[in-house]
């Protein structure tokens, strides 16, 4: 009789949850179209709403009235490439951030933190500086892609590698896990700084936005290969939402629901290291958005990946613009780098966090 | 006594009996140098609940793992339903088969409802559809008044029972042709008080008449006797003997996997072997002193 009552009342109870899990995404979505507005309106030349509307509205193919034409020329040519590359960046920063921390069970797993920020930059940096003489082989055959490839390549080796230092016996560390992260992370860096050493002037001014992060790189050509190259991973791993929720029991109770683990393990690193390699590639390492938006989501929303994966690249999306809003007008008509804003707000965010956690293990 | 009353049919025919277990055949696995299992058989025959005792390191657990695919031995083979186990593919295993672990490294706070739903994931849910069945598996594990609740805020013997709600959600319905089904259960009574224990063992029983085979890991011999069709004993990675309670749980061989001194009386109620150590001069039982 009980077991019917509770059918009942769990069936409303998830209704409730899943009605207001849909509702959220619907905010979020609507956030990102007002955050998109705001940052392709905001800059050194404010461009009212309607206007960017109007000229939003023109590219549509809709039939719209006249825009002045040097407001058209900064939307085409700077703030629109720029804010929809930030959406791209942010969107598969957190939703990479969010599927490592399912991946490897614990809430703390960062790009940045655990090092497959890094390996992704070093691999970039290197293909910078090497580019023109050690690796012509490579940058000749791949062209605009060996860039955001190498990026990947960097982060996948990575990944593996704190994926097989960090878990044993299917069960991971978070301590090894986050020493793993700064060991990467110092080689990483200690190779970066030889490369920088060995860098150019010309070099060295594209290295210096790798170090600290920045949207300043968006050009459409930019935007159109990192956009073929992030919507691969933001497109599957939405997918994978089941099995993410599964390998959180541990990697043998996933294997007992019937999810071939060791293969959608692969998978999955395999998709973050490509959303991670091609965010890297275009905008150097910018932290703690992988890690502060799903810990926000999942304080709201839980933790079912299904519904925090597509929550991740919105809010992931928004909040990155909103950090690149504020590092390019706070010092106009210098810019910010992007990425130390995120370490300001990140970084205590984490701290908290690492508090609460030690509290809980206790 | 190992046969199980209201299911007549399958025995009459051999060749349906192959088709009605889950066995392991003359496992071995080494690990690390050291052997685990050395020409381990063992079969759970659908409709009857089989415990495995054994002391610590025995291989009780190893065994259980080659059972649940988890491990794979280095020497012999397991078979679920007649076909060797890497016949069937993880999924379709999953329908045939769950297994409750020990312990689950889940650290997310997901609700209880929401956990055992997850026992749902190898038949394409949850689903809406799925509400009903995970709150009668809550129900049964006497967990439904935690369905709300953080899973992160539950005691030790509450995870345990949510998931036990879990893996019955997984095998809830039969499976077409009455094919068999499988639950392993790994120490489901370690963190349990006595009341739970004897209801989780009660359930085991339940599902056993349900047509399912239930292999229970188990330390409390009592339990073990009063609650399965079968036992086996496992020592040092073989099995010492394989029968019903009251055959298997005679003192020589309780002395011989355990090294432990016992009575073996009958159960005031049941008439199953009742076990009681010995009291021994060097352990003098609690109160003798006085």
């Amino acid at each position: 009789m009980s077991s019917a009552a509770l059918g009942v009342r769990g069936a409303a109870a998830i209704f409730r949850h899943h009605s207001l899990q849909r509702l959220s995404l619907i905010g979020l979505g609507t956030l990102t179209v007002c955050v998109a507005l705001l940052s392709i309106a905001i800059g050194p030349v404010t461009i009212p709403v309607a206007d960017v509307l109007r000229v939003i509205g023109g590219l549509l193919g809709l039939p719209v009235a006249e825009v002045p034409p040097q407001y058209e020329a900064v939307i085409l040519n700077i703030r629109l490439p720029r804010t929809l590359l930030g959406l791209l960046v942010g969107a598969s920063l957190a939703i990479a951030g969010a599927s490592l921390q399912g991946l490897f069970r614990n809430p703390l797993a960062d790009p940045g933190l655990i090092g497959v920020s890094a390996g992704a930059a070093l691999a970039a940096v290197s293909v910078i500086v090497l580019g023109s003489s050690g690796l012509t082989f490579l940058t000749g055959a791949l062209g605009a892609f060996s860039l955001p490839l190498a990026a990947f390549a960097g982060g996948l080796v990575t990944t593996m590698l704190v994926y097989r230092l960090a878990s044993a016996d299917g069960r991971t560390s978070v301590t090894t896990l986050l020493l793993a992260g700064i060991a990467i992370n110092a080689l990483c860096g200690a190779g970066t700084g030889l490369l920088t050493y060995l860098a150019d002037d010309q070099q060295l001014r594209t290295l210096t936005f790798w170090s600290m992060g920045s949207l300043g790189g968006a050009t459409w050509a930019a935007v159109g290969s990192t956009a073929v190259l992030i919507a691969i991973p933001l497109l599957s791993l939405p997918l994978l939402a089941r099995t993410l929720n599964a390998l959180l029991l541990g990697e043998a109770e996933a294997g007992h629901l019937g999810i071939a683990v060791q293969r959608m393990q692969r998978v999955i690193v395999a998709l973050t290291a490509l959303a991670v390699g091609a965010a890297v590639a275009v905008s150097g390492i910018i932290g703690f958005v992988g890690l502060v938006v799903p810990h926000l989501l999942r304080l709201a929303l839980g933790p079912d990946h299904r519904f925090l994966l597509p929550g991740a690249a919105l809010l992931g999306g928004s909040l990155l613009l909103l950090a690149d809003l504020f590092a390019r007008t706070v010092v106009t008509p210098a810019e910010l780098p992007i990425g130390i804003v995120t370490a300001l707000l990140g970084g205590p965010f984490f701290l908290a966090l690492l508090m609460r956690w030690r509290r809980h293990a206790l | 006594m190992s046969e199980s009353p209201g299911r007549p049919a399958a025995r009459t025919h051999p060749a349906d009996d192959a088709a009605r277990v889950l066995a392991a055949v003359d496992l071995g696995l080494v690990r690390r140098g050291a052997r685990l299992l050395h020409g381990a058989s063992l079969a759970v025959r659908a409709g009857e609940v089989l415990a495995v005792l054994g002391p610590n390191g025995a291989g009780k657990s190893t065994l259980l793992k080659c059972l649940g695919g988890e491990l794979s031995p280095s020497r012999g083979s397991v078979h679920l339903n007649g076909q060797p186990l890497n016949n069937w593919s993880p999924g379709e295993s999953a329908l045939r088969r769950a297994v409750l672990p020990q312990h689950s490294p889940l650290s997310f706070p997901f609700t209880a409802l929401e956990v055992t739903l997850m026992g749902r994931i190898p038949h394409g849910g949850p689903g809406p559809g799925d509400v009903g069945i995970a709150a009668e598996a809550m129900s049964a594990a006497a967990v439904e008044h935690l369905a709300d609740r953080s899973y992160t805020t539950l005691s030790g013997g509450e995870r345990q029972r949510v998931h036990l709600a879990r893996v019955l959600a997984q095998i809830w319905e039969h499976l077409p042709e009455h094919e068999p089904r499988y639950l392993l259960l790994d120490e489901p009574t370690a963190s349990l008080d006595p009341a739970h224990q004897h209801a989780t063992l009660t359930l085991a029983r339940q599902w056993a008449r349900r047509d399912v085979g239930v292999v229970v890991v188990l330390h409390d011999l009592n339990l073990a006797a009063q609650y399965s069709d079968r036992v086996a004993v496992l020592k040092a990675g073989q099995i010492l003997a394989t029968g019903t309670p009251a055959d298997v749980l005679q003192p020589s061989l309780i002395a011989e996997a355990f090294g432990l001194a016992v009575h073996v009386l009958a159960h005031p109620d049941l008439g199953c072997p009742l076990i009681v150590p010995r009291a021994t001069p060097q352990a003098p039982v609690a109160g003798s002193a006085r």
